[in-house]
């Protein structure tokens, strides 16, 4: 019973964490039509800075942590919002193009990483709590879950509130089901496209904090590692549904919790079968709604 | 006369690369409705979307005198042109107060006369517009080109799969709008151009075939059957 419990839970624990990173890959999908591949890059430069941030302040104190949130999400806003302009704009419409630019920038940012800060994985320290366990029907969970889901949970409950009360949030849930009607209304929908991606480098650098927490460690690959499995969510969920990429967060990774646990580590391998069945069964995902181009 | 509100010369649009309409002139004049008729795949369409900057365009356009055709779409609109997109292109995930608020452009919009023309929306305001039927689809796409002033609007097909009843409000509904301002039109329906519009402009094979009054064309058998394969009578290109 405890094992199931725990093995639960920390599958929405770390849905929670593919959840952070793969929201903002699903907008900028939905919206722009862009495979962000330098999704990762933010959350690694994020993790980076945060990580020097906490060591600043004081790596154990929860306002280190705190700070170094907020830090992380500023830093990946403004990367994203870099990248946004000066990258992806001039490539509108170009897919491809802008597939191969962002594929370029996410290894030219590993290799900048990696002259920084090295190649090996930096070991980092947080507040003890995290590396404690609380009881949760006789399992012990790592601390570090509840972090993840009560952020996830924040940044969800945030990212609804923006997208239904505010006249953006409109323009780009209109705009991921039909950009061009957007325009044909009088709207300049290339503000909304560095908006989202604004919001999901700031979800992202979020993520990569707390993914180092999570892991213990920053390296120059924390990004892509992410990355990967941001990117199944994110088909599984349906390309540009928010909803999709949360509930597809947790199903994947639950089911890779239990897989690792009861299938003999074959958890990698379950979620890329689970990628396999989406796409020929249902190729637009969970919740994901044909779109007007 | 009055100056036309809207001038185009030699409109070439094209779609992946593929010539969609070949070299299209008229002018739409300030007042009333200005029908667009042409068989299937004339370019009527394609030349609406090449006027808004939706598809690719080479050629002069000129809204009130002034050149528009260097202007994205967005600009384009806020100078004063409203468009109605064939089947709608309703926002479904959003409600009809949404899909109403997101085309609002000026500080005073003009809510009483959309409210007024389309009361059956002030009911379904919190409804989600992909719930609607067909025909309220298509006065949530009208008022949104209505709740702004504009100079023009560009309306296409907007009776096109609709029942005869909803014809009718959709109909009576762009006789109100005309009032106000000057409407380019592409409608199949010849009953509702006979109803609506003054003038008319053919469309063969991407080029203007035709253009004056729209009664001329509708009255004359040869020409309609000519240029639109039918007869006027109530027919349906």
């Amino acid at each position: 019973m405890s094992s199931l419990v725990l093995t639960l839970i920390t599958g929405v624990g770390l849905g929670a964490l593919y959840f952070l990173v793969a929201s903002g890959l699903s907008l900028i999908y939905g919206l722009m039509h862009v495979l962000n591949f330098a999704h990762g890059a933010f959350l690694t430069l994020a993790a980076f800075i945060g990580w020097r941030t906490a060591q600043a302040l004081g790596t154990d104190s929860w306002f280190a942590l705190v700070v170094s949130v907020l830090v992380g999400a500023l830093v990946g806003a403004v990367f994203a919002t870099l990248t946004e302009l000066l990258l992806i704009r001039p490539l509108y419409e170009r897919h491809i193009e802008q597939v191969l630019v962002t594929v370029g920038l996410s290894f030219a940012a590993i290799a900048l990483f990696e002259g920084i800060w090295g190649s090996d994985p930096i070991t980092i320290a947080g507040p003890a709590w995290l590396k404690q366990t609380t009881a949760v029907l006789g399992a012990k969970i790592p601390n570090v879950y509840w972090v993840l889901m009560l952020t996830a949970g924040i940044v969800l409950a945030a990212l609804v509130l923006f997208l239904k009360k505010t006249r953006y949030g409109m323009i780009i849930r209109a705009g991921v089901e039909n950009r061009q009607m957007v325009t044909a209304l009088g709207i300049d929908v290339r503000r909304a496209f560095t908006l989202v991606f604004a919001i999901g480098g700031a979800a992202a650098g979020i993520g990569g904090v707390l993914a180092m927490h999570y892991m213990t460690f920053v390296s120059p690959h924390l990004g892509q590692t992410l990355l990967i499995f941001a990117f199944i969510v994110t088909v599984v969920g349906g390309l540009g549904s928010l909803a999709g990429a949360a509930v597809a967060s947790v199903v994947v990774a639950v089911l890779q919790q239990f897989a690792n646990f009861y299938l003999g580590g074959t958890g990698d391998f379950i979620v890329v079968i689970l990628l396999a069945v989406v796409l020929l069964v249902r190729p637009r995902g969970l919740m994901g709604r044909k779109v007007a181009r | 006369m009055s100056a036309p509100i809207l001038t185009v010369e030699h409109l070439r649009c094209t779609i992946a690369g593929q010539q969609v309409v070949e070299d299209v002139s008229f002018e739409v004049p300030a007042t009333g409705i200005t029908a667009v008729l042409g068989r299937n795949g004339a370019g009527k369409t394609s030349t609406l979307r090449g006027i808004m900057g939706l598809i690719t365009r080479a050629g002069e356009v000129r809204l009130a005198g002034e050149r528009i055709d260097a202007l994205p779409t967005h600009k384009l609109v806020q100078r004063g042109i409203g468009y109605v997109p064939e089947d709608r292109e309703v926002f479904a995930s959003l409600s009809v107060a949404e899909n109403l608020a997101l085309a609002e452009r000026s500080q005073n919009p003009r809510r009483e006369f959309v409210a007024e023309l389309f009361p059956d929306l002030v009911a379904r305001r919190d409804q989600a517009a992909g719930t609607l039927s067909g025909g309220q689809q298509q006065m949530v796409s009208v008022a949104r080109a209505l709740i702004n002033d504009n100079q023009l609007l560009l309306v296409d097909e907007p009776t096109k799969g609709l029942a005869p009843k909803i014809v009718h409000e959709v109909a009576v509904a762009l006789a109100e709008a005309a009032a106000t301002v000057p409407i380019l039109l592409v409608e199949q329906n010849l009953e509702v151009v006979r109803q609506l519009a003054d003038d008319a402009i053919v469309i063969s094979a991407g080029r203007v075939a035709y253009v004056g009054k729209a009664a001329d064309i509708l009255d004359d058998e040869a020409l309609t059957t000519q240029l639109l394969g039918v007869h006027a009578e109530g027919a349906q290109l």
